[in-house]
């Protein structure tokens, strides 16, 4: 008996490419039917379809699959702690006095958007190599300024992502893999250097970090031990953050840690009470520990020869950039980062929204923020959308990754481990652009937050990078 | 969610709202309708097509009013909103009269013409009691009762009429019980008794009698307000219009529901009659 | 034993409550019911019916309930489900309602998925359909502009793992009694069919379905399997298939005449069968058929009617005569003719269905001599310009060829082209019939009759005008169980004035007998 007769005494099931409606016949008609959303490959780019038959071609496509394994092994075997704090000129690797750390991939200071420029003056100040703003730019324009992005140097950096020489860092430690990451204190929200803003208000702020809360923290975390970072964030992700746009649990968890320790410091009691509400006026505290948790568990991934897996994402406020763990530390695949859509706090609107920009999707490469967002209703309506539309975005993602977290879980979905390591060729096969959830800044320097929502990486990086692996490896 | 415009909305709803906010909350959704819960009463949002009633407003575009989330709404002028964000928008509604502003004087044949339509559909709700029937044991239930109202509004006796209204109200299969319709087309067929308040009366009292959707209609029966299409045909039984426009206006309000228009209309016909054997 | 069921604050649509209301007293077991809002007389009455039970006290005006009265708990259990399953009928429906990506996000929502629909692009549906055939998913192509290297790559790789590829430009095929695409809904029956053409599968079942047969299965090849370069894969793989279906006693295959070579296999491997075959080669010759043993159709009707006579086990015979009796169309054809001006003399075929115009130019060539179309029987009776160009005395027209689908649906979809040009050709004082057919069934417009029936009055009319009388001769070709529903469907097109024929056959030659009278 040939198939065709098999399929003759079984129960018809129909999956439909193309024209909907003979989906729809087929519902009316009770057939159990699965309608694809299909889309040609690349948007119908013949090249980039070319470049993925080729990587897809038997051979390749085994030992792609292996690396891919063992990229994502890696990631779910990471070992994310939190050690202790120092200054940046103290452990970020090659940090000068006249250094400036940024977010995102390489650019030049003459491409850099209005709040990165805001941030660049705001730090040259900071670090009294210019004492106005007119010096500053002076100085950032005469060359005399090393711009690096701070993916260069084992750290991470929200929105403008500025670090500079003397700014406190928390340091995490991957000890799986025994690598570092880096990332500064989050200032809080309103005037804020990452935003661009470089007043007096900014200042004063930055120097009372440095100057009162610093030396409590670095104590308290000394007295207190290492932290297990992945355990603190996963139980945040059960109490309603998604670990990207809404901290809120996990701040309240990293107080609830160290406020013993807080107290047992050697510290003034009002310097300890000073630096507790420091951490605890700001919603987002655990932000800026989430970034570099995410920075160790993706960095071990590079030199993984043949994996298509993405190691980084990041954008600079004009460029989005990503890294394949394949392909190296070295080459980014650029292109113009898109602007997002979202709602606005009252008073702005669309025309004064920069382009995104931040480190702070490295969460997203990592497996949560956007792609946990049905773990967390609360920040659904932030970003404007519903409930069931989290639960979308989440659910896609999976179209998109080689596995699924075994730590970062998503309660609604019946605690499925959420979508884990973004490859390349699902990205570019599906046509579905990781979800990225993410703050809006003002497009000039000094304005800061004017809203929230959701952005996806140009679709060009994903082409290039996948032009870049099939000649590499085809 | 999209920001969804109405096309109609309710004047005597809209004669209500001003700039302020009013907190609403949802109390229903269908595939082509939307309840919310009002100081002012049953707020409705219809799906484009159908016919506007009181104290609602009719969509331009369809829409999927099952992804609405409970809770607590808002409702102003300008439109309704669900957290931050407009849902429902009334700036380019236009507003449509609902209010039936003075009695109505029955053109000659009305209850006739009304007979003759009703034939057509004698399987549907309770319409068999227009032609002396009981086909099924609502009907059968319901006959003693509405015996009770029709003699106690020949009788003129207020106390009567507002028992008997109470004592009918709510019996029937669909979302609005049969007889609650048949109290509303009653309600504006029946003759003016010169008891003042008396139909608003009769209406609270049957409405403490059913759920919240059908009360709604009825208060708003009592009120003399009534859907754009009841409006239509009310004008097509007082004047002498084309046939034409008259069925066409009937076949309308048989459509509403299931059987509830033609149970209005079965209503609509008792009340008619007592005009025509009371005048006697 | 009486039990009662609450849902509290829950409000449903009238509409779904009758449903339900009704549906309940029909199952079995179930003495009486009662479903509606829990209001007090709505209670009371519950309590003189006698089904009044425990717990009835609480329920409030704004409740829904069901209280029946049924013979045992597994009764009331069915009742129960049956209104779960009604109410919650919509909630399901959006659940499914994620379309995943790919293939791979699919059968992770159905792993047993056994037959892919494919109609993208032509370009990109070869590589979609390979990747169905590697997860061992039948497939019906019905994309068109796939190469014929590209069908002949996806058709050996099929037979050599049994699967079917039907297709490409493949509109029709009804599996397990399922419609696929461009399908009519015609009774289950005994009767296999393989075409290699879309409306001829149409026209065929459908008029099984007419003549009381049924149909087993109803696979599609594409119209070029039986091309020397495929070599009839598909007709082949679907042969052996349909021999070894315990469902199918008779064969049926449909197709334009086939290359000499292949239609020798082919007819050898039907008769190898040891079923009965009836075989229509559109217009071609009916000896190479007979001599394996086979019976030959001489249209896509008649080939209808005899699979039919053998499913019935009688004597199959030839028709090629009207269902109304050959006087009573000669008498129909003189009363159409009778009205007409001097000067209107030549037929004008419009056709949504290609197989059909070409069933029907095929049937008339003879009588005519030449017949100017977009898909000639011969290259030199080609119209130049068939879109936007004048008829040329006789001329037929496939609206569903290349020409006329550029950037717009297939005419079946969108009947809009084709209804202008009915109009258009009233306008010609030569033209004395236009023949139409008008196709329903899944895949098909909602309502085609509509607007062709608006389009002949109108045509009539223009046509009045100029003192000329317009016979417009129309089949449709579909089923009772259609969507659409081809009685009603025909006395639109019977209203607008049209005569309508049981068949594609008849209309053909009915439009011969009113020339015939001029």
């Amino acid at each position: 008996m040939s198939k065709v007769n098999e399929l003759f005494g079984r129960k018809l099931s129909v999956v439909n490419f193309g024209i909907e409606s003979f989906y729809q016949d087929q519902v009316k008609q009770n057939t159990p039917a699965v309608h694809v959303d299909w889309k040609p490959i690349a948007g119908g780019d013949r090249k980039v379809a070319g470049y993925l038959r080729q990587l897809k071609k038997p051979e390749l496509l085994e030992k792609i699959t292996a690396a891919n394994k063992e990229a994502l092994s890696r990631i779910l075997g990471a070992q994310p702690y939190l050690v202790g704090m120092s200054t940046a000129g103290e452990s970020v690797p090659g940090m000068t006095p006249k250094t400036i750390l940024h977010a995102g991939p390489p650019v030049t200071w003459e491409n850099m958007c209005g709040p990165m420029k805001g941030a660049v003056m705001g730090g040259l100040i900071y670090e009294g190599l210019a004492s106005s703003l007119e010096e500053a730019e002076k100085l950032a324009a005469s060359g005399e300024i090393t711009f690096s992005p701070c993916h260069h140097h084992n750290a991470v950096g929200p929105m403008a992502g500025v670090v500079t020489y003397h700014m406190p860092v928390w340091k995490v430690v991957n000890k799986a893999f025994g690598n570092e990451a880096y990332c500064t204190m989050n200032e809080g929200l309103g005037k804020v250097l990452r935003f661009g803003a470089c007043d007096q208000e900014v200042f004063e702020r930055l120097r009372r970090m440095k100057e009162e809360y610093y030396p409590v923290l670095k104590e308290a975390l000394a007295l207190h031990g290492e932290i297990d970072m992945k355990v603190m964030i996963a139980e945040a992700l059960q109490m309603g953050d998604e670990g990207h746009n809404r901290n809120r649990a996990g701040t309240s968890l990293f107080i609830r840690k160290i406020m013993q320790d807080v107290y047992h410091t050697s510290f003034p009691r009002e310097q300890q009470d000073a630096a507790l509400k420091f951490l605890n006026d700001n919603d987002h505290t655990f932000l800026n520990l989430t970034m570099p948790t995410c920075k160790s568990t993706m960095d071990p991934t590079f030199d993984i020869p043949f994996s298509t897996i993405v190691s980084t994402m990041c954008r600079n406020g004009t460029e989005f950039g990503i890294r394949v763990a394949g392909l190296g530390r070295e080459q980014w695949f650029t292109a113009p980062a898109e602007y997002i859509r979202g709602l606005y706090f009252p008073g702005f609107s669309e025309e004064d929204a920069n382009r995104d920009i931040g480190d702070s999707c490295i969460t997203e490469t990592t497996g949560i923020g956007g792609f946990c967002m049905a773990a967390s209703p609360a920040i659904v309506q932030f970003v404007g959308g519903q409930v069931q539309d989290a639960i979308n975005y989440s659910s896609q993602m999976y179209e998109i990754t080689v596995g699924e977290g075994n730590a970062y879980k998503i309660p609604v979905l019946d605690f499925r481990g959420s979508a884990t390591g973004i490859d390349i060729m699902k990205v570019i096969e599906s046509g579905i652009r990781p979800i990225i959830n993410t703050g809006i800044a003002h497009k000039e320097y000094g304005v800061g937050q004017v809203g929230a929502g959701l952005v996806n990486p140009p679709e060009d990086c994903f082409k290039k990078a996948i032009a870049a692996c099939a000649q590499a490896w085809a | 969610m999209n920001m969804a415009e109405c096309r109609y909305m309710c004047r005597t709803l809209a004669q209500q709202l001003t700039k302020a906010w009013i907190g609403i909350t949802l109390h229903s959704s269908f595939q082509s309708a939307a309840n919310f819960s009002s100081p002012m009463g049953m707020i409705t949002v219809l799906h484009p097509g159908r016919g506007l009633q009181p104290y609602s407003a009719v969509l331009e575009q369809p829409f999927s009013f099952e992804q609405l989330q409970d809770g607590i709404w808002y409702i102003n002028s300008e439109g309704i909103s669900g957290p931050g964000k407009r849902v429902f928008s009334f700036e380019t509604a236009q507003r449509r009269n609902t209010l039936l502003d003075h009695r109505p004087r029955w053109r000659q044949n009305a209850g006739l013409y009304l007979l003759e339509f009703l034939g057509g559909h004698r399987d549907q709700g309770l319409t068999a009691m227009a032609f002396g029937d009981y086909t099924d044991m609502y009907q059968e239930f319901l006959a003693p009762r509405i015996h009770a109202l029709r003699s106690a509004v020949r009788s003129r006796n207020e106390a009567d009429i507002v028992r008997a209204a109470q004592q009918m109200a709510g019996c029937g299969i669909g979302l609005t019980p049969s007889s609650d319709d048949f109290l509303c087309g009653y309600l504006l067929g029946m003759p003016e008794l010169g008891i003042p308040g008396l139909k608003e009366s009769m209406a609270a009292a049957a409405a403490k009698k059913t759920n919240d959707i059908s009360a709604a209609l009825l208060t708003r029966a009592g009120q003399d307000l009534f859907s754009c299409d009841i409006l239509e045909l009310t004008v097509c039984l007082e004047l002498e219009v084309p046939q034409e426009r008259l069925w066409k206006a009937l076949e309308r309000v048989a459509a509403f529901g299931s059987s509830s228009g033609c149970d209005f209309l079965t209503g609509l016909y008792a009340g008619i009659t007592e005009n025509n054997e009371m005048e006697e | 034993m009486k039990r009662l069921e609450v849902r509290k604050n829950a409000y449903y649509d009238s509409v779904t409550l009758m449903i339900i209301s009704k549906e309940v007293k029909k199952i079995d077991g179930v003495q009486e019911a009662l479903v509606g809002m829990g209001t007090d007389l709505n209670r009371e009455l519950a309590g003189r019916t006698g089904l009044d039970t425990e717990g009835f006290d609480t329920v409030t005006a704004n409740d829904f309930f069901v209280a029946a009265e049924c013979d045992n708990e597994d009764t009331f259990e069915k009742v129960i489900a049956m209104v779960d399953e009604m109410l919650n009928k919509k909630a399901a429906k959006s659940k499914s309602d994620y379309f995943p990506p790919t293939l791979e996000g699919a059968l992770k929502i159905d792993p047993d998925l056994n037959l892919a629909i494919i109609s993208v692009p032509g370009r990109f549906a070869a590589e979609v359909a390979q990747s169905c055939l590697e997860h061992d998913i039948n497939v019906m192509l019905f994309s068109d502009n796939v190469t014929i290297e590209e069908e002949k790559a996806l058709k050996e790789y099929a037979y050599s793992r049994e699967l079917l590829l039907m297709g490409p430009d493949c509109g029709t095929a009804i599996i397990n009694n399922t419609p696929l695409a461009f399908a009519n809904v015609v009774k289950s029956g005994d009767i296999g069919l393989v075409c290699a053409s879309g409306t001829g599968a149409q026209e065929v079942s459908s008029i099984i379905d007419q003549q009381g047969g049924g149909i087993s299965q109803l696979l599609g090849t594409g119209g070029r399997d039986l091309k020397a370069e495929i070599g009839g894969l598909m007709m082949k793989l679907g042969l052996d298939a349909l021999k070894h279906d315990e469902h199918t006693r008779v064969i049926t295959l449909v197709s334009k005449p086939p290359a000499p070579e292949i239609a020798e296999e082919i007819l050898k491997l039907a008769a190898d069968t040891g079923k009965p075959v009836v075989v229509c080669f559109i217009g071609g010759e009916a000896a190479m058929i007979e001599k394996y043993g086979l019976t030959a159709a001489v249209s896509l009707e008649d080939a209808a009617k005899k699979a039919v006579a053998l499913s019935k086990g009688r004597k199959p015979e030839t028709f090629v005569s009207f269902d109304i009796g050959e006087e009573k169309a000669a008498e129909l054809a003189r009363a159409e003719s009778s009205r007409m001006k001097a000067g209107q003399k030549y037929i004008r075929g419009l056709y949504t269905g290609g197989t059909l115009c070409d069933e029907a130019m095929k049937l008339l060539i003879e009588d005519l001599g030449h017949i100017y179309s977009n898909i000639p029987l011969v290259p030199g009776d080609r119209l130049a310009d068939a879109k936007n160009g004048k008829a040329v005395e006789n001329t037929f027209l496939d609206f569903g060829d290349d020409e006329f689908t550029v950037g717009r649906p297939h005419p079946m979809i969108d009947p809009s082209l084709r209804a202008e040009r009915v109009v258009t050709e009233a306008e010609d004082p030569e033209t004395a019939v236009v023949l139409v057919d008008c196709v329903i069934g899944y895949g098909s417009h909602e309502d085609p009759a509509q607007e062709l029936s608006e389009a002949i009055v109108k045509a009539k009319e223009l046509a009045a005008k100029d003192g000329c009388y317009l016979a417009v001769v129309a089949t449709v070709c579909g089923t009772e169980g259609d969507p659409q529903s081809r009685s009603a469907t025909q006395r639109k097109l019977a209203e607008a004035g049209a005569v309508v024929m049981p068949s594609n056959a008849q209309a053909a030659r009915f439009a011969k007998l009113v020339l015939e009278n001029r």
